[in-house]
């Protein structure tokens, strides 16, 4: 999993890849809590229109970006997959 | 109280429409239901006008006399005939003398839809007695064995067994695409998959909107799976000849949105699917098929927000329900993430013979992982990238793209969308004779 985790800028700790969901009242205003998440430690990589944030933060500072006002959840960002074209079963 | 069927009182036996010997013939009350058209649905004074026009009644009650005390019974039984605004239906009496007439007018007249006899209710527990059921159970108990003896499983298993024609994929029979009379024009379907072949021949002059969301990946498709299912949601009605194909697409006018979440090695990341369904969602796509997933058990928040967000924008997101059942084995697997989240519609697999598929995942225990449809997912006939223009492959992946394009010949019909699209989805789809944990509403159907 190439995507799973990566060293922060003074390699003493890991990033962990995350997708924050962001609460319905924070919809108008989505860049506002991504500028929040910044602040909170967060390397934002994408802000979505349907209210998702994804991007990487530093392990140690992940717990802090559950308590950013208007996040709904903070979770992993996962890889899938599918099987290689010449298998039966798709 | 504005149950239609008490307000004609009579009870007139009408026994025209017999049933089987043994039952009960259903008892008609001597009134007649008048259904109107959505047109005048709402508007009392044009169904009071459709009514006068087509009965000749002229004593008309309407429920909306009453407020919110509901209809009084007495006054109803003693006029020539009842409206319900809000239901869209009248109650008239008619003698028999009349009621061919009225019949022949409400034919053709664009206000009504139908003139049927109203029928008196029974509670089912009224004079079926425990007793009564019991046998009846015990009766067909024994009918089943002796159809059954002998015959393995064939004798229940009497669903239909369909196979790929020159004509159309098997698929597209069990759903009742090849009689339908809608293509998809109008609706956006996007596909959110492997990418697909820009030049496979069978989609030239097709309108085709591409978006790769695989860092350093066109949105060429150097996989097959994406164009095996853009081929099934939204292929072509006729391929061209050389070489000529059998049909294999459910919705060929339907506007394609490829979007590549998976790159060409067959994998991807959660931030750039739900990159792609925000993408879908701001073009104003009506269906989001992804025939991808994780074995992952618990729901995530993200997907079921977003597929929340995606239902209340007018976009429905149909998902694979997951490959990871090992039936013959003993192992029903269970349906992976994203297709378990309650607001993204989970899509089981069956064969040619109505069966589920041996890898077709089951039902999973967490609150919206269940199993919501069925479409055809074995032995599926498609599109694949050049050279081999076609090629034939099994998975839940290949029933998505199924209820994927059906689902844009239902919102083309119905004009529905998101949640109420859902929903009809579920209502049409043709019942099958396995558990529910396995299929859902069953195998998704066509309009017709």
């Amino acid at each position: 999993m190439p995507w799973g985790h990566a060293e922060d800028d003074r390699g003493v700790s890991v990033a962990d890849n995350v997708i924050v969901t962001a609460a319905d009242d924070q919809l108008a205003d989505i860049e506002g809590l991504a500028e929040r998440l910044r602040s909170a430690g967060m390397d934002v990589d994408q802000v979505l229109s349907v209210g998702v944030i994804t991007g990487s933060v530093p392990a140690s500072r992940r717990a802090s970006l559950a308590a950013v006002h208007g996040v709904d959840a903070v979770e992993d960002d996962g890889a899938i997959s599918i099987p290689p074209p010449d298998s039966d079963i798709q | 109280m504005t149950s239609p069927m008490m307000a004609g009182g009579g009870g007139v036996p009408g026994n025209e429409d017999n049933l089987v010997s043994g039952a009960r013939p259903p008892l008609t009350t001597g009134s007649y239901l008048v259904v109107f058209s959505d047109e005048v649905h709402g508007d009392e004074a044009a169904m009071a006008d459709a009514v006068r026009a087509v009965a000749g009644v002229s004593d008309l009650l309407s429920t909306s006399e009453f407020g919110a005390e509901g209809i009084d019974l007495d006054r109803a039984a003693a006029a020539g005939g009842t409206i319900f605004p809000e239901l869209g239906i009248a109650v008239v009496a008619a003698d028999p003398t009349q009621v061919a007439g009225m019949v022949g007018l409400a034919a053709a007249d664009p206000r009504i839809v139908a003139v049927e006899p109203e029928h008196v209710m029974y509670a089912i527990d009224d004079d079926l007695s425990l007793d009564y059921l019991r046998g009846y159970r015990d009766a067909t108990a024994h009918l089943y064995d002796q159809a059954s003896a002998g015959a393995g499983t064939a004798g229940v298993e009497a669903a239909a067994r369909f196979a790929d024609t020159a004509a159309s994929t098997w698929g597209l029979q069990a759903t009742r695409v090849t009689t339908s009379k809608y293509t998809g024009a109008g609706v956006r379907v996007a596909v959110l998959d492997t990418g697909f072949d820009l030049e496979n021949p069978d989609f030239a002059n097709r309108k085709i909107v591409t978006r790769s969301f695989v860092p350093g990946e066109n949105v060429q498709d150097g996989h097959g799976h994406g164009t095996h299912c853009i081929g099934t949601s939204c292929g072509v009605a006729v391929p061209p000849t050389p070489p000529g194909s059998r049909r294999y697409g459910v919705a060929p006018a339907a506007e394609i949105f490829v979007g590549k979440v998976l790159s060409n090695a067959g994998s991807g990341t959660d931030r750039n699917i739900l990159a792609a369904i925000s993408w879908a969602i701001s073009n104003r796509c009506q269906v989001i098929s992804m025939s991808l997933g994780a074995d992952v058990r618990t729901v995530s928040v993200a997907y079921e927000t977003v597929g929340r967000r995606a239902l209340a924008a007018g976009t429905l997101i149909v998902a694979a329900a997951g490959n990871n059942g090992r039936r013959r084995e003993g192992d029903a697997g269970f349906v992976g993430m994203p297709a378990n989240s309650p607001s993204i519609m989970a899509v089981a697999a069956i064969d040619a013979r109505s069966a589920v598929a041996n890898f077709s995942a089951r039902s999973n225990p967490v609150a919206g992982g269940q199993v919501d449809i069925a479409g055809p997912g074995v032995n599926v006939y498609s599109s694949w990238p050049l050279p081999a223009r076609y090629n034939t492959i099994s998975g839940t992946s290949m029933a998505t793209p199924h209820v994927a394009g059906i689902a844009a010949l239902w919102a083309e019909a119905t004009g529905l969308r998101g949640a109420a699209l859902w929903s009809r989805l579920q209502q049409s789809a043709s019942r099958l004779p396995l558990p529910s944990v396995d299929v859902g509403a069953g195998l998704a159907q066509a309009p017709q």
